[in-house]
């Protein structure tokens, strides 16, 4: 086959042939060769040269192009749109940009579509973890099942979410008011104990009334409020003992908390590798630590503080849902499902939909503290 | 290439903040290579209204775009395939490239020296023989000499895993490899002529002259940096 003529282009010299890097042959092997290889080389590659040269723009700044006046009138066109637009979209988060701190109010202009785009991702999102939250609801999902042992973190944390949402499947028990609020932000280790384990609902109450303490006992960090909010859920929604207990909400809301707080560390240099390991799966790649940890913590307040999603598709706070589906609305099923809203009206105003909304409550100090 | 890719992603920048300037710039820096690849996609005839469409996307969803200046040619280029391949669907043709039926013409272009015209000629040569190629192997290959992307970004232009871009891209030059071999040589099994074809120019193998493109006719001329 006529291959053999040409065995000097293997891959690595195709690569750079195609890169425009200069091409040295080494020598022949095939002593008949007589340097025909070599000089189909330099042929191929001043051929490549010669297109590429072709083809390359005009040194800046340059002269006019054929068209550029019709895509420089749509591009004025386009900012026209988006300024006028901007007034109407509510909080949206800044889109990223190499350098985005400083440019923010400006960048944000042409980026309505994206706020809703993460609003739409946001509502299907929801719905698709609702009904991920039935199905753990009713015991179909073996994962989310009567494990009592401690999940490791990196499990928790993708965890959060389809557990949040199993909440209104039950409706006595609400997150056990560990609401993923950074407002309250609160030692992320605290809640893995009660986090990890999501008993299925006959068990759960059992397990928390007696367990509550031990995770705070556990937890050397802030057991006071721990056990305060804890213990104000039962209060608040189990007027028996504490029926079905949610550890799964708590799953959520301890996400969200857990990984403010993770991120804090992160920035202030003093993360360990287990929570490190769990950032980096919430962000998608440890390159993405810092923009998730940016919007996580740096997000518009509205939200108070962003639906951290912990789902896959987005490795993003759901600040942006705040313009999207995510307002806490009933609709989400992960959302206004839970139980009591009069117990704690504030969780309307929380635009999380999977994260337990109730925001912390450190002034309600439960008798049981 | 180094100071290209920073200035571009500064203009990109600029231009997402409402730099027209920026623009301008963004523009006559990407409009050239992006214009090539839409000709081999749509044919000469088409490519400017294709571009224009093209850059009416590209300006509307600047604001949307993040990225460096590789990300961002890769991004362009992928929005001038999208709109090429909408072209081509909605009249019912195929791509310029990658058909055994592409005409080959080579006009050289008005040039001033005879060494541009030269260049052009050989220019176009090439890509008349780039458009010979199987359409996935000529796009590798026009992706990353024509529009100058980079492994990762030519994948994602295409949508494909960039081993298999990078698989076909090398198939494809080796194709052109053997394409460009002058003389009617290829049934020269094992034996290699010595003197080899040292020719300035080399002669086309085969001339598919005058057979239609079944998409339409398909010219290719050379053009030199002054047209474009």
């Amino acid at each position: 086959m006529a291959d053999e003529r040409n065995a000097w282009l293997d891959h690595d010299v195709a690569e750079r042939l195609l890169r425009g890097d200069r091409v040295d042959l080494p020598t022949p092997v095939d002593p008949g060769d007589f340097g025909a290889s070599a000089e189909r080389a330099r042929r191929l590659a001043e051929a490549l040269a010669a297109v590429r040269a072709a083809h390359a723009p005009q040194p800046a700044p340059g002269r006019e192009l054929p068209g550029e006046e019709a895509a420089l009138a749509a591009f004025r066109a386009g900012r026209q749109t988006a300024a006028g637009s901007e007034a109407a979209r509510g909080a949206e988060l800044g889109p990223v940009r190499l350098g985005a701190g400083a440019r923010r109010p400006s960048a944000r202009r042409p980026g309505w579509a994206r706020g809703m785009r993460w609003g739409l991702a946001a509502s299907v999102a929801g719905l698709a973890v609702g009904g991920v939250a039935v199905a753990a609801g009713t015991g179909v999902l073996p994962v989310l099942g009567k494990g009592a042992e401690p999940l490791p973190a990196a499990t928790v944390s993708v965890e959060p979410a389809p557990s949040d949402s199993a909440a209104p499947a039950r409706p006595t028990e609400t997150g056990t008011g560990r609401p993923a609020d950074p407002e309250a932000p609160k030692a992320p280790e605290r809640r893995r104990p009660p986090v990890s384990s999501p008993p299925g609902p006959s068990t759960g109450s059992q397990e928390r009334e007696p367990g509550r303490p031990r995770p705070g006992a556990t937890d050397p960090a802030d057991p006071a409020p721990e056990r305060t909010e804890e213990d104000e859920e039962p209060g608040g929604t189990d007027p028996g003992a504490g029926g079905s207990e949610q550890p799964r909400p708590s799953v959520g809301a301890n996400w969200l908390e857990r990984t403010v707080q993770a991120c804090r560390d992160y920035r202030s240099g003093k993360l360990d590798n287990g929570r490190k390991a769990a950032l980096e799966s919430d962000a998608q790649g440890r390159a993405n630590i810092e923009r998730f940890c940016d919007r996580l913590l740096d997000g518009p307040s509205g939200d108070g503080g962003g639906a951290g999603s912990g789902l896959p598709s987005s490795g993003l706070p759901g600040s942006g849902w705040g313009s999207g589906g995510g307002k806490g609305d009933g609709g989400k099923g992960g959302g206004g499902g839970r139980g009591d809203a009069p117990a704690r009206g504030r969780e309307g105003s929380a635009a999380r939909p999977f994260i337990s909304p109730r925001p912390a409550v450190p002034a309600l100090t439960s008798a049981l503290s | 290439m180094l100071g290209d890719d920073a200035e571009l992603t500064a203009a990109v920048l600029a231009a997402q903040d409402g730099d027209e300037n920026a623009f301008r710039a963004v523009y006559r820096a990407v409009h050239p290579r992006l214009l090539g690849y839409i000709r081999t996609l749509v044919g000469d005839a088409d490519a400017e209204d294709v571009a224009s469409e093209s850059w009416l996307q590209i300006a509307r969803d600047l604001g949307g775009f993040s990225g460096d200046a590789d990300r961002f040619r890769g991004w362009t280029a992928r929005i001038a395939r999208n709109r090429a391949l909408d072209h081509l669907r909605m009249r019912g043709r195929r791509p310029a490239i990658g058909g055994d039926e592409t005409e080959l013409t080579d006009k050289p272009a008005e040039s001033d020296t005879a060494d541009e015209a030269m260049e052009a000629l050989a220019t176009g040569r090439t890509m008349n023989l780039i458009a010979q190629l199987p359409q996935d192997q000529a796009e590798a290959v026009i992706l990353r000499v024509v529009v100058g992307l980079d492994a990762k970004s030519a994948a994602e232009t295409l949508g494909k895993r960039p081993g298999a871009v990078r698989t076909a891209a090398h198939r494809g030059l080796k194709r052109l490899a053997e394409l460009m071999d002058p003389g009617g040589r290829a049934a020269s099994g094992g034996v290699t002529d010595p003197a080899g074809p040292l020719e300035g120019v080399p002669p086309q193998r085969r001339q598919r002259v005058g057979s239609m493109a079944r998409t339409g006719v398909t010219h290719w001329r050379s053009r030199t940096q002054k047209e474009l």
